[in-house]
């Protein structure tokens, strides 16, 4: 028996370690790629045992910062980017949260006659792609002068966060049994009452991962900020400067790829303990 | 009754911010349907109505029927074996074995590179003669396998980034779901005697199905309006083996200046992803409808 | 008597001549501000360091914005062809200036250049090279264009013309001299296959969309006499993209492709091919002359490949009297829904005044430089002469005379040229030539 234990126990935790040899792969590639010289990155055999380098790095700041020799004067400004991309992600989220969840709620509880048209037609917005609604998007935006603002770029991202938020929320509050809710309501609760002091602890866990999801699509974006912003475009667009002749762009850009992962992986780190423990929610009985 | 009737009609007004939120995009769509019916071309003064011609000539045009085949071969392919994947991970994670535990946090990592960031990275990656994934291949005495250098590989690479991209998406929103599964339930099956089999079978699996199919309502949307992942790695090619919807389209309307063309076949588009999205919701009240 | 004649002559022309200098008012517009987009590059580099020099000049401050490559054409078309008048003064290229042009969206510069008041005496603007010059002049008819005319749609900044650049450290270790013609490509890329076989023989572009055919196969083409369009009375009446030469240009274009280059040339860009060229993956490359001139500048580092890339004219038709060379111009326009079209033309002509051209060239970042006095100063000759560039300025100075740009304007530029870039994918996946160039010149006649 207890044989038969360690052997179950041994091949799972092969396979778990399997998978994350996959998942991660790609992410340390890119990571090495940032230590090696331009000459090192496209080698045959792939070198994974070499003298790194900082090298890249002493660019990309330097093209930051401007005022290096080589590389040109050109600020790449590539700080800005990301703090941009945290601002318009991030506030994005957080007003998708703010609207969002009630409207989840709603539709997960109410039973009004349109119900299920309006999140179908929530939902729909996410059906159109980009380049369908890009010129007049543009002017749009021209003719509202909200062109390269924060509260254009946070506004037109809510065609990505705000169905997700809203459908994922009315998901997980369909598996919340309705009983506790019904007991507040008799006692006179209010629906924000509700939401705040019942719902939400009982959804963080699945909130928590849903706005992180969320956060991360977003800061996937790459075509709303290059067509819409200038000054204000995210991260995703800073790093396709990086393709400049002047330079050694293959490992510099693995350089901008690992600084921009460094904010996605701290929020993840730093959410994922909400996973860890497991809220049953049959402990709610 | 008439306190408790009010109080819910009043407080259905709090999907309203929501609706009118996306409201204002619904304005910029239907202009942009209406330009689908022009023969607007980028920099040339004069547009006018066109009617059905737009449509016609993709009707008329094999190229567009390919691309049709294309983009759903791949949404099909991509999103069903990330949802295989994503409850395979989701289980394998959450069992109580130690490297789970302490390898649980990356499940999210992939989502960390935007598609269009790293396409380049990918093409190194994938490198027929240099590239890293065909080293390990050799290692495993496999030929080099082509990747996105030939017209019969490339769309098999496209789907393999997608589902290394997106697979977390399913993974995190079951495993959200798993913790949920009725803990009493699943102990009292294993007592009366089912296998580890049955009990995921018959209790939890049902349980994970409206989670994997409102993640696969989402990932169906976003697979038939991908477009980072083509442009950065195939822009389309070689020879047309990845052109989907959205990079014909881009190409009608920034390549060959045809606006209204390209606007035509997104629209089309959305008519793919509004039968899709469709069908996948209706699963995903019967199986809530299951569930309950 | 007529000594004095002179003298006073003497005084009154350089009374009047410094009059004339100072009629230049290079003041007019200060305390205006403009906006200057560009994609990200060294030649903007240079512009942007000496910005205070031109705020100096003639108080006008600039907003320089710059944009990824690749994806800023896109992000112009959109800002242009809306008359967004976002931007006053764009950098672009002469082919999407075709279709800009036509919806009266780029302002027409002549009005300027022949203005005295708004252009400098000293600008001279025919120092630039006439084939830059006249690739920036044409006519809009209605919605056509029509070469050869008198329009000024943009200023050159800064070209490239197309070289065949070579590993002089690989090719001189077996003793190979750099191929003349198209099947001696091929025949010198097998030799190197058997002497260096970790090496890719040649660094090429294949990436379906017109990029990959302007460099290397539209000026290896021109000189076995293909043309992309046929000519009638001013007007395009056909294309020459299925006649005999270029079946014949195919065939051997395709083979070497087949022999030479990588097996991932089918997404390679020009940054596949740079960074073959710089690392020694590639030991040959037809492609833009200034990838390799700034591969070969000196890094204190000393990492870069500094002297080992050089230079020869593009690879012709066997038999072939001369070489061909393509040219790719970055060029300034000036959008019509701009604002400050005035202060706009002062940053337009100090950009590429001769002595920012100079500059700019010095800095080793404005590369080719545009003006033929640029080349002929002592500065430049002495820099580009230098021993880490080999022979990039006798080669340049050698291919200069043959180099212009291939295409025929045309609006919609784009679809037929990235119709041959995609059959050029399918020639050499295999597909017939002759069958392929048919059903490519079909559907561009279609739209003729």
């Amino acid at each position: 028996m207890k044989l038969n234990f360690n052997l179950k126990n041994f091949f799972l935790n092969l396979l778990v370690l399997f998978a994350a040899i996959i998942i991660i792969f790609p992410i340390f590639w890119i990571f090495l790629m940032s230590l090696k010289s331009s000459a090192q990155v496209m080698e045959w055999p792939p070198v994974f045992i070499f003298e790194p380098t900082l090298d890249n790095y002493k660019v990309l700041f330097d093209m930051s910062s401007a005022g290096s020799s080589n590389y040109g004067t050109i600020r790449i400004n590539f700080f800005e980017p990301i703090l941009n991309s945290i601002i318009i992600s991030g506030g994005a989220v957080i007003v998708s949260l703010i609207i969002g969840i009630p409207a989840g709620y709603i539709l997960a509880r109410s039973n009004f006659k349109f119900k299920e048209d309006i999140g179908f037609f929530i939902l729909g917005f996410r059906f159109a792609p980009l380049i369908l609604v890009i010129i007049p998007m543009f002017y749009f935006f021209s003719i509202l002068g909200i062109k390269d603002t924060y509260f254009g770029m946070i506004w037109v991202y809510q065609v990505i966060t705000l169905p997700m938020i809203i459908w994922l929320t009315r998901v997980y509050v369909e598996d919340i049994p309705i009983e506790l809710e019904e007991a507040a309501f008799v006692e006179g609760a209010n629906v924000f009452h509700v939401i705040s002091k019942i719902i939400l602890p009982l959804l963080r866990p699945g909130l928590v991962g849903a706005s992180l999801l969320v956060f991360l699509l977003a800061w996937h974006n790459f075509a709303l900020g290059l067509l819409l912003a200038s000054k204000k475009a995210p991260v995703t667009v800073a790093l396709l400067k990086l393709l400049n002749p002047g330079i050694n762009f293959y490992p510099v850009m693995a350089c901008g790829l690992v600084i921009s992962m460094i904010v996605p992986i701290l929020l993840i780190f730093l959410g994922q303990k909400h996973f860890v423990k497991g809220l049953t929610f049959g402990a709610v009985k | 009754m008439m306190y408790q009737s009010k109080e819910k009609s009043l407080k259905n007004f709090l999907i309203l911010p929501s609706v009118l939120i996306l409201l204002c995009f619904l304005f910029v769509f239907f202009y942009g349907v209406y330009l689908s019916f022009t023969d607007l071309k980028l920099g040339k003064p004069t547009v006018n109505f066109a009617g059905l011609k737009n449509y016609i000539y993709l009707w008329k045009n094999p190229l567009f029927w390919k691309s049709t085949k294309l983009t759903i071969y791949f949404t099909l392919l991509s999103v069903v074996i990330q949802a295989f994947l994503g409850v395979l991970l989701a289980k394998l994670f959450s069992t109580k074995v130690i490297l789970a535990k302490i390898f649980r946090p990356i499940i999210l990592l992939p989502l960390v590179l935007p598609p269009m960031s790293v396409a380049l990275m990918w093409t190194t990656m994938m490198n027929p003669e240099r590239g890293v994934l065909n080293y390990f291949l050799s290692l495993l005495s496999i030929e080099p396998f082509m990747w996105i250098s030939q017209y019969s590989t490339a769309m098999l690479s496209v789907i393999f980034i997608d589902v290394w991209t997106y697979t977390p998406f399913f993974t995190l929103i079951i495993y959200a779901g798993l913790l949920g599964v009725n803990q009493e339930m699943k102990e009292a099956a294993q007592e009366a005697g089912a296998s580890a089999w049955t009990t995921f079978w018959k209790i939890e699996l049902p349980f994970m199905m409206p989670y994997v199919l409102i993640a696969a309502v989402f990932r169906i949307i976003e697979s038939f309006n991908q477009f980072d992942i083509f442009i950065g790695t195939t822009g389309g090619g070689p020879a047309k083996a990845t052109t989907v919807y959205s990079i014909y389209a881009y190409i009608q309307s920034f390549q060959n200046l045809n606006f209204g063309r390209g606007t035509a076949i997104l629209f089309v588009n959305w008519w793919l992803v509004l039968i899709g999205a469709l069908i996948t919701i209706k699963l995903y009240q019967m199986a809530r409808k299951r569930v309950s | 008597m007529k000594k004095i004649k002179i003298f006073f002559s003497a005084i009154l022309f350089s009374i009047i001549s410094t009059l004339a200098l100072a009629d230049f008012d290079w003041k007019k517009y200060a305390g205006e501000k403009i906006v200057f987009a560009y994609d990200i590059h060294p030649y903007v580099d240079a512009l942007v360091e000496k910005l205070p020099e031109f705020e100096a000049l003639t108080g006008i401050k600039v907003d320089a914005q710059i944009f990824p490559d690749d994806v800023y054409w896109n992000k112009l078309n959109l800002e242009i062809t809306t008359d967004s008048g976002a931007w006053d003064v764009a950098g672009t290229g002469v082919q999407p200036t075709w279709d800009t042009s036509v919806g009266n969206h780029n302002v027409d510069l002549s009005k300027f250049l022949n203005d005295p008041t708004m252009t400098s005496p000293d600008y001279n603007y025919n120092d630039i090279y006439p084939s830059l010059r006249s690739a920036m002049t044409w006519d809009v008819k209605g919605e056509e264009v029509v070469g050869n005319g008198k329009g000024v749609w943009g200023l050159p900044h800064s070209f490239e013309n197309m070289n065949l650049m070579y590993r002089n450290d690989i090719l001189g270790k077996h003793n190979i001299k750099p191929p003349k013609t198209l099947p001696e490509l091929t025949a010198t890329c097998k030799k190197l296959k058997q002497v260096e076989p970790g090496i890719t023989p040649m660094a090429l572009r294949g990436v379906n969309f017109w990029s990959s055919v302007h460099t290397a196969p539209a000026s290896i083409a021109k000189s076995y006499g293909v043309v992309d369009y046929v000519m009638k009375d001013g007007k395009i009446s056909d294309t020459g993209l299925d006649s005999k030469a270029s079946i014949k240009f195919h065939k051997d274009y395709v083979a070497m492709v087949q022999e030479c280059a990588a097996k991932s040339w089918p997404n390679d860009n020009w940054y596949q091919v740079v960074d073959a060229l710089t690392s020694g993956n590639a030991a040959m490359a037809v492609d833009a002359n200034m990838f390799g001139f700034w591969n070969n500048i000196k890094d204190p580092d000393g990492k870069n490949p500094s002297g080992k890339i050089s230079f020869a004219p593009p690879p012709t038709a066997p038999g072939a009297k001369n070489f061909e060379s393509n040219i790719w111009i970055w060029c300034i326009t000036m959008p019509s829904a701009s604002k400050k079209q005035g202060p706009a033309w002062y940053f337009m002509q100090w950009a590429t005044s001769q002595k920012m051209v100079l500059d700019g060239a010095m800095m080793g970042k404005m590369v080719n430089p545009i003006r033929k006095s640029t080349w002929e100063s002592d500065d430049w000759k002495k820099y580009a002469n230098q021993p880490e560039f080999n022979n990039y300025y006798d080669t340049f100075m050698e291919v200069q005379d043959r180099a212009a740009l291939f295409f025929t304007p045309r609006y919609g530029f784009g679809e037929a040229m990235n119709a041959w870039s995609v059959a050029m994918q399918e020639m050499v996946n295999g597909r017939p030539v002759e069958e392929t160039l048919k059903e490519l010149a079909g559907s561009i006649r279609a739209g003729i």
